[in-house]
């Protein structure tokens, strides 16, 4: 009993340790990858993944999952975008970007919630969809921001970006909305069960619909982010992003079964381990495809760390 | 003499063509228990389920304090402080205590929520049903007992007059049974009243005062705990038996097929031992949740390894044999047709198949579909299957043809042992005189058979010999030529002893 309680704090633990060892290991190549300078600059660089993890992470917590996400942040982006291109003030376009998310995210919630469509297949199909309605507006062009977003993109406080503030900002609203609000409460009950939730009288329909809504909308608040960091909307935006975002969520120690896990530290975490090594690498002048492999494998190891978990509650129990 | 506050009178309800309750009738007085009771489908659920707002009934009235009440929602009837703890326990794992006590009403502040007030509330309410659980702490290690507190502390909150516990004892240890018959007492004491629906007949006599008997979708007695026993309440709930015919001549072959010795499987199965001989139909009598299913599950393996010796006859010879054998060589009917039996949406023929599959497959495991047809026609013309073809779905199949299809799959794998549990549960009398007829020509063919029904009639008609099982045990053999009384005693006794 003992043991495996130890051995479950081992691994609940496992990611911090092996982000701190790995930041080290970079250190004692290169001392600068611990200096402020490239610290911020990472917090800088994952803001925008982070923001869209966050809106996963309170979509894992039920127990489903928001594949389109990479893509409502390229139409919601597209679209305003080409608004600025014909001289709409910056603050209706932004206004605009984080309507379409929450709109896009609404037509997951209902094609879910009152289609009964399972969420990994609705949100494939929206996934797709999507990003041709993305590519569609733009005409699959690069489209050049305006220079006042661009600043906005690279806008910092001292050392520290705006970026990273907003992200602050809104993984910790979220993260009081699902561990302090009946809304967040209810996403847990979901997340354990949702037949169960239901039989208790919770309102699991609106829930659902809602936090797709809030993913949707979040989405679309990282691929603004996003773009102005790089000052330009492509067609690439927010592709495989979705994918990042789960693997994010994962090796934050967030349950993909549901109703476990911290969004706040889960998702700072998981994004910071993949940003730590793609920083890393780049530092080390390694190939960028090289990242690719080695983020595969950190999530397998991350799905197998959750597995070996699972298995010992289910001994316990 | 306190006064009813709850009146259901002439309550009627049909589901389609089945009545499942005719004039069933019910009073509650202000601060008593009342236990519920009656053999299986005799109709409690179906009337706790409209007193609970969970089905509305077709006919008859609902009176609480004297006032006619229309119930359609399980928050009709909260509000008229009816709250119903279901046998399923509605526990969310990673949620705290205090969280899954709170979890229809959390108390909150500008939105937020107030953990400090929900936790001494939980606390207070625990601590009224006299238990310490820490309202911190996650569910997810909690016993079922304590699990079960949860639940009732979460029911409490909405200040209940009436509180339903359904088989609130099923799966609690000796202990925990009785924490709980303290939390009933206290919550009595404070003038909350109690409906128990238990199958445990003794347990009754711990806390409840009073007995309603149903029976056949009525309720046939009201009586006080004083004025009654455990052998009339036995009696009352099975019924009189109308005149038995044996459905075939006592068998006299005396072969032991198998034999089981101090079978012992956690705490489902104590110490079985028993002897079955070839082409014996042995019934087994027990009441539901006496562990009649646990022993034939725990035979051939279903639950677990249980401990103890089985061995089967090979050759003339008794021979000790692994679990995993006994479940080649055996069919099983389950007890839960639509869950376990039948694959509903799939058609008969691949419903016939899959327990055939080596029978017809090609080399390298390919399936000859002439076979899989064939497999299936021999079912349905053996069985007279009422079935447009055999590619209909087995869910489009009324409950007998249905239970039909599990026989006509079982007997292509030509078994030895045949374990009928239930199996003409929900079915019409002709299709239960037919599921009869079929088991005796088996075993007059030498199969050997165990037979589970609640239905003393059938179980009379068809057993050449009988097991009594009572609380896990097997606690007695009775012979063929039994009377009712003799089987019924039987039960009532050992349940008795074991109150003592």
């Amino acid at each position: 009993m003992n043991t495996s309680i130890l051995g479950n704090r081992i691994l609940d633990f496992a990611f911090p340790i092996f982000l701190i060892l790995v930041s080290l290991g970079f250190a004692l190549v290169e001392p600068s990858f611990l200096g402020l300078g490239n610290i911020f600059g990472m917090l800088h660089a994952m803001a925008p993944i982070a923001i869209i993890s966050t809106g996963m992470a309170l979509i894992v917590m039920m127990g489903k999952l928001d594949i389109s996400l990479g893509s409502i942040a390229l139409v919601s982006m597209g679209v305003s975008a080409i608004m600025l291109q014909s001289d709409y003030s910056l603050f209706t376009a932004i206004l605009i970007t984080f309507l379409v998310g929450a709109m896009l995210g609404a037509v997951n919630g209902f094609v879910i919630c009152f289609l009964k469509v399972n969420p990994l297949i609705a949100t494939l199909g929206t996934m797709i969809a999507f990003r041709g309605l993305g590519n569609q507006i733009t005409d699959a062009q690069v489209v050049v921001l305006p220079d006042s977003l661009r600043a906005l993109g690279n806008f910092s406080f001292g050392a520290i970006f705006f970026d990273t503030v907003i992200c602050l900002l809104l993984l910790t609203t979220v993260h009081l909305l699902h561990q302090r609000t009946k809304f967040g409460k209810i996403i847990t009950a979901i997340g354990n069960d949702e037949a169960t939730a239901q039989r208790v009288g919770l309102p699991v329909t609106q829930t659902v619909f809602f936090s797709f809504v809030i993913a949707g909308t979040l989405a679309s608040i990282g691929g603004f982010f996003a773009s102005a960091q790089v000052g330009a909307v492509t067609s690439f935006l927010g592709k495989g992003m979705e994918f990042t975002a789960v693997a994010v969520v994962v090796v934050g120690g967030i349950s993909l079964f549901g109703g476990k896990g911290s969004i706040l530290w889960g998702v700072i975490l998981g994004s910071l381990t993949f940003e730590v090594i793609r920083s890393g690498l780049n530092y080390l002048g390694a190939n960028p495809y090289f990242y690719q492999l080695i983020g595969g494998v950190v999530i397998f190891i991350a799905m197998y760390a959750a597995a070996i978990k699972l298995g010992r509650s289910a001994n316990n129990s | 003499m306190s006064k009813s506050i709850l009146k259901m009178h002439n309550i009627e309800k049909r589901f389609g063509p089945i009545t499942a309750l005719s004039h069933a009738n019910f009073e509650l007085k202000k601060g008593s228990v009342v236990a519920l009771v009656g053999a299986n489908g005799a109709g409690k659920s179906t009337l706790m389920n409209v007193l609970g707002g969970i089905t509305t009934q077709d006919n008859g009235q609902i009176l609480i304090n004297d006032e006619k009440v229309d119930f359609n929602s399980p928050g009709d009837a909260a509000r008229y402080g009816i709250q119903f703890v279901h046998q399923e326990l509605s526990i969310f794992k990673t949620m705290t205590v205090a969280e899954n006590i709170f979890i229809n009403k959390f108390p909150s502040k500008y939105g937020l929520i107030s953990k400090h007030m929900m936790e001494t509330t939980a606390t207070q309410l625990l601590a009224e049903l006299g238990s310490n659980l820490n309202p911190k702490h996650s569910v997810e290690t909690l016993s079922t007992g304590d699990c079960q507190m949860v639940v009732i502390a979460r029911a409490m909150l909405g200040s209940p007059k009436i509180l339903i516990l359904d088989e609130p004892t099923s799966s609690l240890s000796k202990y925990e049974k009785e924490k709980l018959n303290d939390v009933i007492r206290r919550l009595k004491t404070s003038g909350v009243a109690i409906i128990y629906i238990s199958h445990f007949i003794s347990e009754i006599f711990e806390v409840c005062d009073a007995v309603t008997v149903m029976r056949n979708g009525a309720t046939i007695s009201s009586q006080t705990i004083n004025e009654t026993d455990n052998a009339t309440i036995i009696e009352l709930m099975l019924g009189d038996v109308a005149s038995i015919e044996k459905k075939r001549k006592q068998e006299k072959n005396e072969t032991i097929f198998l034999s089981v010795n101090k079978l012992q499987n956690e705490n489902k199965v104590q110490e079985a031992t028993f002897i079955l001989n070839k082409g014996e139909i042995l019934g087994i009598w027990g009441l539901l949740g006496s562990g009649r299913t646990e022993l034939v599950r725990s035979i051939i393996g279903l639950d677990g390894r249980p401990e103890g010796t089985i061995r089967i006859n090979k050759n003339g010879k008794l021979s000790p044999i692994s679990v995993e054998y006994l479940s080649q060589v055996t069919a099983y009917v389950s007890e839960d047709r639509r869950g376990e039996g039948v694959l509903l949406p799939m058609s008969v023929q691949k419903n016939t198949a899959l327990p055939n599959l080596r029978k017809v497959s090609r080399s390298l495991g390919i399936i000859n579909l002439e076979k899989v047809r064939n497999l299936a026609k021999r079912v349905i013309d053996s069985l007279s299957v009422k079935v447009s073809s055999s590619d209909q779905a087995v869910s489009t199949l009324s409950g007998g043809n249905q239970q039909k299809i599990v026989f006509g799959k079982w007997l292509e794998t030509e078994p030895d042992l045949l374990i009928l549990d239930e199996p003409t549960r929900g079915l019409d009398i002709s299709a239960k005189g037919e599921i009869l007829k079929l088991a005796t020509n088996l075993a007059n063919a030498g199969v050997s058979i165990l037979f589970i029904s609640s239905e003393l009639e059938e179980l009379m008609k068809i057993s050449d010999r009988y097991l009594i099982v009572s609380e896990r045990h097997v606690v007695a053999e009775l012979p063929g030529n039994s009377t009712q009384d003799s089987l019924i005693s039987a039960l009532s006794k050992t349940s008795q002893g074991s109150a003592a």
